[in-house]
């Protein structure tokens, strides 16, 4: 009886409690309703201005927010009246906090633009043995965002988009054409001989960076840069043998991985990029003189007169088009990608074209682009990624860049277009000016009649005979073509949490035809023209590789994770090259010359490596992984049988720890690593060859012969490089401030010299073999930091410093490098070094030359880095981008000053360098003096710089206007590149390198300096 | 805390047998792909390679075909005949440098330097790859014989005639390098590479008449006078060159026009085939750093031995062409004996033992076919050897002979080489790499 009536009772109370609650909640939440408006907006990606997903939006304190859906919407519904700080999160972002003010009963539109934040712990990175998070990994990480860096800086190759933007990443390019080779270089120079570019690999497949001279000068063909930058997410780079042990044998110089865009249901959206710009030349060319030993008059020069009349200077006459070779190169490009899916399917469909002009009228590249990645999981637990690109160009490129037969070598060791050949009194004007347009234009200052002075007295053709001249160099053809594909197939399987399997297959093959023609026009230079040589070349590329990862928790929350994995690697490469002479007129096809000429090469490379690691991680916050592999190659000598390659790393989430005070600093990460990889010999020196050759014989006739070429080596082992890497990454500042910092010390032992024989022996061109020694060590660090986030603007900047010291610590026998003893590597002394004879002036103003050749400098900067600023404005709406680079410490060789200076031409205009007073001035005496101007060491110059790369300034359009044109988003941008150079070097650009990707010579020799570039882009999202 | 479907436990018997199918394929898959990977890594013997490109000694076999074997003592020296000529006359008053390499400027100038990047590879190696084709011919050859199918005639033929080139090849060593070393070996002064040379044109002869090549044993001779004639032993030199016919003798270093490489290299570079002109006879206007004339300028242009060419430019455009006629096409042939020179040989040693009249009728046919009178010398011995001297240009004009001729003359006290020049050179130094590489060759000999 009491029990029920209790029940009822309590029935009864919890009914009306229950009541009163709802009324009191009811009221209150029509009271809080009647307070509260409605916030709501869309979350984009500040760079690419696509709604992200998921991202938390919420106001701190009133405990009410929204997250935001597929489209980037977001609605906070009873968000307190009043102002109010609007608060965006999101992981692999920035946070960002905004105010605004809300009204009773209405809704304020709030549109956030959110920045990717530099990479988390929890970011993942591809490795050699699958994905890792980055906190797992004891090597520092470079990862680039590509569609950040695009959007600023609008690159047009991949080269572009790395240079300046990886630390202790180096990039140089040959010359200022377009399409012309680049060199990179990760954390100094790792080998002696072999190549010091590091490997590629695209979408997991190994691809071709082959750089292929062209036969004309300086200039070479470059495969690295087919990628088409708007297909590409990310590029990650492993920089030396602590974090490229698994890429086994030719990894010791880094390896760059390169991942294609990918979509999901996310990330679905179609952009379309157009480009439209222009590039110049706006270099500095160094003065030149006329020849001395023609008499114009104590202390002649002439200042950059013929240079300046190339370039159509403003004193020209009507005839600068006629001599100007110089013009406003035209560029363009369209990109259309297009990325959905669902969610266990995703596509990236992407097209780009793109056409750039370079600076002289021979020059220019025309590109397409194909890519069509698809991922899907087939079944649960299963994914695959299918990734297919395909390239075709067509690129025309000038003759002779790079050496004295080109347009600046015409320009810088040709007389002048003004002076006299036959002048008995010049000054007198006795002697007709023969050349024009000079002459035409001190004919027309003067008074005197043109019709003496005309383009038929000009003779303008007797050029320098080494120096083509601008009709000739104009109907010149050099082209390359090429036809590219590169694919990759990769199959993921995880069997529960505890095994994951990943199979690769990636082929990568292109086809380059290559042309060079001299037609037959009368000016003829020597007996061989006119000529033609065809090269084609193909390349193939296999990679297999497999890996499957164990995992499993032990006690003491350990977790182990197993790799075991396998790769074979294989490339061939097939040149063929056929060349003909002597065509009659209106012809020009191998088959019409009198002299033909054919030549084969064919490599064959293969590789196989299989590996084991362990990490073993302790409350996810320590890691310890030891690794080892095994490598077989076809190149290494025949008794060699298989390479180890060990490596351990470890890294610590320090802050992660209870002890750690964290108010100070909110992440800090060590790491360190100690590990080794491999540079293979190249793929028949272990082998003594013979060359066979073509015989005269006195019948006539003529037979096959042979004669001593290289002398092989039984024992040849690959390069080993061993790096000990020590590292922190840090946040602090409530993460507004990144700073990563890496200390190296890179080895390479065994590297492979070859080693000089005595030439009396016969095999002059030496043996390979593993006495070289090399030291890199350095330090590379880089700090980001959001200097100012408020509601008015944003400031981020980005600095990054790396130094590095190259050192050959073993090398019995010196190298000459170069020729002519200009430099050297020598034990004890820098990668490359100068060693010359200095010169110098004593108190009484002779000449003084040092009897020994002594150490001078180096070509390998001690340090380089850049400075990037990026401003908004306007909530993010409107942004300025600048990008400085600078780099220091080596020096480098004008040959262009030695060819004007030391060789006949005489067009050396410090030789007349002369004070108020008429006398010669230091430096005139010393390019005067023949004893000295021999010296190499008087065109040795400081080789640092500062360079503005880039200013952009972009704007987001007004959704509304977008939308107009049916665009989601609307992003318009003015990007200019190249703007100044501060520098002491006196040639024309102390970036150059006309010798290309040779290891350590760097020289400047009649290069074309990097033009200027400006371009309009508009990207639009849909 | 979700659970995936091969977490969860179904106990229905469906369930069990669908989880375990599922769970069953997860593994063979995964079973299969690390099959594939184990597969992968134990397959190591497939990294064999083929190679078409390389000639190595295996392919040679053990019995080197002899035709490839002499042909290829042939090539070399062909290659390195043409640039010795070129440098030595560039080193001497013949040539002087119409180019842009600063390193042939060097020569010009007489200035060399150890590391002279064209001494090096442009001359010393030739010659050395030269020298070293012709000693392995010789021992491929021996292993040869007796070999199935090998033509007996054939064999003794190639060992002659390498032989011959071993010892040509260091008679110009001798004559262009201060010392020069071979295989490794000290560093020979001037005389003792010549007495080498000397040895080895001896058993050229032998080998000669064993082979029964009468070419050959006159050439052989012919080099045997050379090398005596240098090493201050006249009788000797004349002996052997009274041995060589004295007409009709003529033994050449053949070129071709079928390809760039077999072509007459002095052709090329003094006449623009091919490449640019790069050495021009010297008339005295212009040069890299010093205004040489040639001695003979206007005796050779008057006879047509050289010739002006204002239709034709040098390389840097500054040096008039002043060409020579001997040679004008790329498959000329230039001669490395000849009966000419035997008879000069001959009346040297005449003219060395005062004997001027007997000298000068021994000379006298050949300036006869350039429309000379006979020569006249004057005495004494130097004013005799200055006349000895055009003799020589002119009958071995581009034959590499200059050089030796001017170097062996100092020693008489009568100095023909250029002046005006910023060095001294007479000889081209031992070159840096050897230097380097060749212990025995730092201490000389």
């Amino acid at each position: 009886m009491c029990s029920h009536h209790i029940s009822a009772w309590l029935r009864r109370l919890t009914a009306m409690t229950g009541m009163a609650v709802l009324t009191l909640a009811s009221g209150a939440l029509a009271q809080a309703h009647a307070q509260a408006g409605v916030v709501s907006g869309r979350v984009v990606d500040a760079t690419s201005q696509q709604a992200v997903v998921g991202v938390q939006v919420f106001i701190a304190g009133a405990n009410v927010g929204a997250t935001s859906g597929s489209d980037g919407r977001y609605t906070i519904a009873s968000a307190p009246a009043g102002v109010q700080t609007v608060t965006a999160r999101r992981v692999g972002y920035l946070p960002l906090t905004r105010s605004v003010t809300v009204v009773a009963g209405e809704t304020v539109t709030l549109d956030l633009s959110i920045s990717v934040a530099p990479l988390s712990l929890e970011q993942v990175v591809v490795t050699a043995s699958g994905e890792s998070r980055k906190r797992e990994v004891g090597t520092a990480v470079a990862q680039v965002d590509v569609a950040d860096l695009q959007g600023k800086t609008g690159s047009k190759d991949i080269s572009q988009i790395l240079q300046g933007n990886a630390t202790g990443v180096t990039i140089t390019q040959s010359t200022g054409s377009v399409g012309t080779a680049t060199n990179i270089r990760v954390r100094g120079n790792t080998s002696i001989n072999l190549s010091n570019m590091p490997l590629v690999y695209v979408d997991g497949a190994r691809v071709n960076t082959n750089a292929r001279s062209l036969g004309v000068g300086g200039a070479a063909s470059d495969r690295f840069l087919d990628i088409s930058p708007d297909d590409i997410e990310s590029v990650e780079i492993v920089k030396g043998p602590a974090a490229a042990t698994l890429y086994g044998t030719e990894a010791a110089a880094g390896v760059v991985r390169v991942t294609t865009k990918r979509g999901n249901a996310a990330r679905s959206q179609t952009t379309l990029v157009l480009d439209g710009g222009q590039r110049w030349d706006a270099n500095q060319y160094p003065d030149r003189a006329w020849n001395p030993l023609i008499n114009l008059g104590a202390g002649y020069k002439d200042t950059t007169y013929y240079i300046n009349s190339l370039k159509g200077g403003a004193d020209m006459p009507n005839e600068r088009s006629y001599y100007d070779p110089f013009r406003k190169g035209n560029a363009y490009k369209l990109s259309l990608g297009s990325r959905g899916g669902t969610g266990t399917f995703g596509y990236y469909m992407g097209y780009n074209l793109s056409s750039q002009e370079g600076v002289f009228s021979t020059n220019d590249q025309k590109a397409h682009n194909l890519r069509s990645n698809l991922n899907f999981e087939p079944f649960k637990n299963a994914r695959i990624n299918l990734s297919s690109g395909f390239t075709t160009s067509n690129t025309a490129f000038n003759y002779g860049d790079g050496e004295s037969w080109g347009f600046v070598g015409a320009a810088l060791l040709g007389p002048p277009m003004w002076a006299p050949i036959n002048a008995a009194d010049p000054t007198s004007g006795g002697a007709k000016m023969l050349t024009c347009p000079r002459a035409l234009e001190e004919a027309r200052k003067s008074g005197s009649s043109l019709a003496d002075v005309t383009a038929s007295t000009c003779i303008y053709d007797r050029t320098f005979q080494g120096a083509n001249n601008y009709d000739r160099l104009s109907t010149m053809d050099v082209q390359q073509r090429l036809e590219r594909f590169t694919g990759s197939a990769t199959g993921i399987h995880t069997l529960g949490s505890w095994l994951s399997t990943r199979l690769t297959a990636g082929y990568d093959s292109y086809t380059e035809r290559g042309f060079n023609m001299v037609p037959n026009i009368p000016l003829k230079i020597v007996d061989s023209d006119p000529n033609r040589t065809v090269t084609d070349a193909l390349s193939r590329s296999l990679t297999l590789e497999g890996s499957s990862t164990l995992t499993y928790q032990l006690p003491m929350r350990i977790q182990t994770q197993t790799t075991v994995g396998a790769q074979w690697y294989q490339t061939q490469n097939n040149v063929t090259t056929a060349s003909s002479i002597g065509f009659p007129p209106g012809t020009g096809t191998l088959g019409n010359g009198a002299q033909r000429d054919a030549g084969e090469q064919f490599t064959d490379v293969r590789t196989i490596g299989y590996y084991v690691q362990e990490q073993l991680g302790w409350r996810d916050r320590v890691f310890i992984t030891p690794a080892v592999r095994f490598d077989r190659n076809s190149a290494f000598g025949p008794n060699l049988g298989t390479i180890a390659y060990p490596k351990i790393s470890a890294s610590w989430v320090v802050n992660e720890e209870s002890w750690f005070p964290s108010r100070a600093i909110n992440e800090l990460r060590l790491r360190g690593a100690l590990g080794t990889s491999g540079k293979q010999p190249g793929p028949f020196d272990a082998l003594t060859v013979l060359t066979t050759t073509p015989v005269s014989l006195p019948n006539g006739s003529s037979e096959i012969g042979f004669s001593p070429q290289s002398l092989g080596n039984k024992d040849l082992k690959p390069e080993r490089g061993q790096e000990l890497e020590v590292g922190f990454d840090a946040k602090f500042l409530d993460r507004r401030v990144n700073l990563e910092f890496t200390a190296y010390n890179k080895k390479t032992r065994d590297a492979l010299v070859l080693r000089p024989l005595p030439p009396s022996t016969g095999f002059a061109t030496g043996q390979w073999d593993n006495v070289g020694e090399v030291i890199n060590k350095g330090v590379e660090v880089a700090v980001d930091a959001d200097l100012v986030r408020n509601d008015f603007m944003s400031w981020n900047s980005r600095l990054t410093y790396a130094g590095v010291s190259s050192k050959i610590t073993k090398l019995a026998v010196p190298i000459a490098i170069g020729g002519r003893g200009l430099q050297e590597h020598r034990e004890g002394s820098e990668y490359g070094a100068y060693f010359m004879k200095p010169v110098s002036l004593d108190a009484s103003g002779n000449i003084v030359i040092a009897p020994l050749s002594v150490n001078v400098g180096h070509p390998t900067p001690d340090y380089e880095g850049s400075l990037a600023n990026t401003l908004t404005f306007l909530k993010d709406k409107l942004s300025f981008y600048t990008q400085f680079g600078y780099s220091g410490g080596n020096k480098m060789i004008n040959y262009t000053e030695v060819y004007q200076c030391r060789t006949a031409f005489g067009t050396c205009a410090a030789r007349y360098d002369r004070d108020a007073s008429g006398n010669l001035t230091r430096i005139g005496k010393l390019k005067s003096d023949p004893a000295a101007n021999f010296q190499p060491y008087m065109f040795l110059y400081d080789g640092s710089y500062v360079r503005l790369r880039t200013i952009s300034l972009s704007y987001v359009v007004p959704l509304q206007l977008a939308q107009t044109i049916g665009a989601s988003s609307a992003n318009v941008s003015l990007i200019g590149s190249n703007f100044h150079l501060w520098t002491d070097y006196p040639g024309t650009d102390p970036e150059i390198n006309s010798q290309g990707r040779q290891n350590a010579s760097a020289r400047d020799f009649l290069s074309l300096g990097q033009p200027r570039t400006f371009t309009i882009s508009l990207r639009l999202a849909y | 805390m979700t659970h995936t479907s091969h977490d969860s436990v179904d106990f229905t018997p469906n369930g069990v047998k669908h989880i375990r199918a599922r769970s069953r394929t997860g593994r063979m898959v995964a079973f299969a792909a690390f099959a594939a990977i184990v597969s992968l890594a134990a397959c190591t013997s497939d990294l064999s390679v083929t190679d078409p490109v390389n000639l190595t000694p295996d392919d040679l076999g053990s019995n080197a075909p002899i035709g490839i074997t002499i042909n290829g003592a042939r090539g070399a020296f062909q290659r390195a005949y043409d640039r010795h000529i070129l440098y030595t006359d560039l080193l001497s008053d013949a040539f002087v440098a119409a180019g842009t390499f600063p390193y042939q400027a060097e020569v010009d100038d007489r200035s060399i330097r150890a590391n002279n990047e064209g001494l090096l590879g442009d001359m010393y190696v030739p010659l050395s790859v030269a020298r070293f084709m012709a000693d392995t011919a010789i021992a491929l050859l021996d292993q040869a014989k007796g070999g199935v199918g090998v033509d007996e005639a054939a064999r003794l033929q190639g060992v002659a005639q390498s032989r011959y080139f071993g010892g040509y090849t260091r008679a110009l060593l001798a004559e262009a390098y201060c010392a020069s070393a071979i295989s490794g070996g000290p560093a020979l002064t001037s005389d003792l590479r010549m007495a080498d040379a000397l040895a080895v044109f001896q058993d050229a002869a032998a080998k000669a008449t064993e082979a029964n090549s009468p070419q050959l044993l006159a050439a052989a001779r012919l080099g045997e006078a050379r090398a005596q004639l240098w090493l201050g032993k006249y009788a000797e030199a004349a002996a052997a060159a009274a041995l060589v016919p004295e007409t009709g003798f003529l033994i050449n270093s053949v070129y071709s026009n079928a390809s760039v490489g077999q072509k007459n290299f002095v052709v090329r570079e003094t006449y623009g085939i091919d490449e640019a002109i790069r050495f021009a006879v010297g008339d005295g206007t212009v040069s890299f750093l010093h205004n040489e004339r040639f001695p003979y300028l206007d005796n050779f242009l008057s006879i047509g031995l050289i010739r002006r060419r204002p239709d034709l430019s040098a390389f840097n455009s500054a040096v008039p062409v002043v060409a020579q006629t001997k040679m004008l096409t790329g498959d000329a042939p230039i001669p490395m004996g000849s009966s000419a020179e035997g008879l000069l040989i001959r009346a040297e040693v005449l003219v060395r033992a005062a004997n001027r009249s007997a000298a000068a009728a021994l000379l006298t046919p050949l300036r006869a076919a350039w429309n000379l009178p006979p020569v006249t010398f004057p005495g004494p011995l130097q004013a005799d050897l200055r006349v000895m001297a055009e003799e020589r240009s002119r009958e071995l004009f581009v034959t590499g002979e200059r050089l030796a001729t001017l170097r062996r003359y100092m020693k008489d006290g009568v100095d023909l080489f250029p002046t005006g020049t910023g060095g001294s050179a007479t000889c081209f130094p031992v070159p840096q790499q050897e230097l380097d590489t060749n212990p025995n060759a730092r201490g000389g000999g």
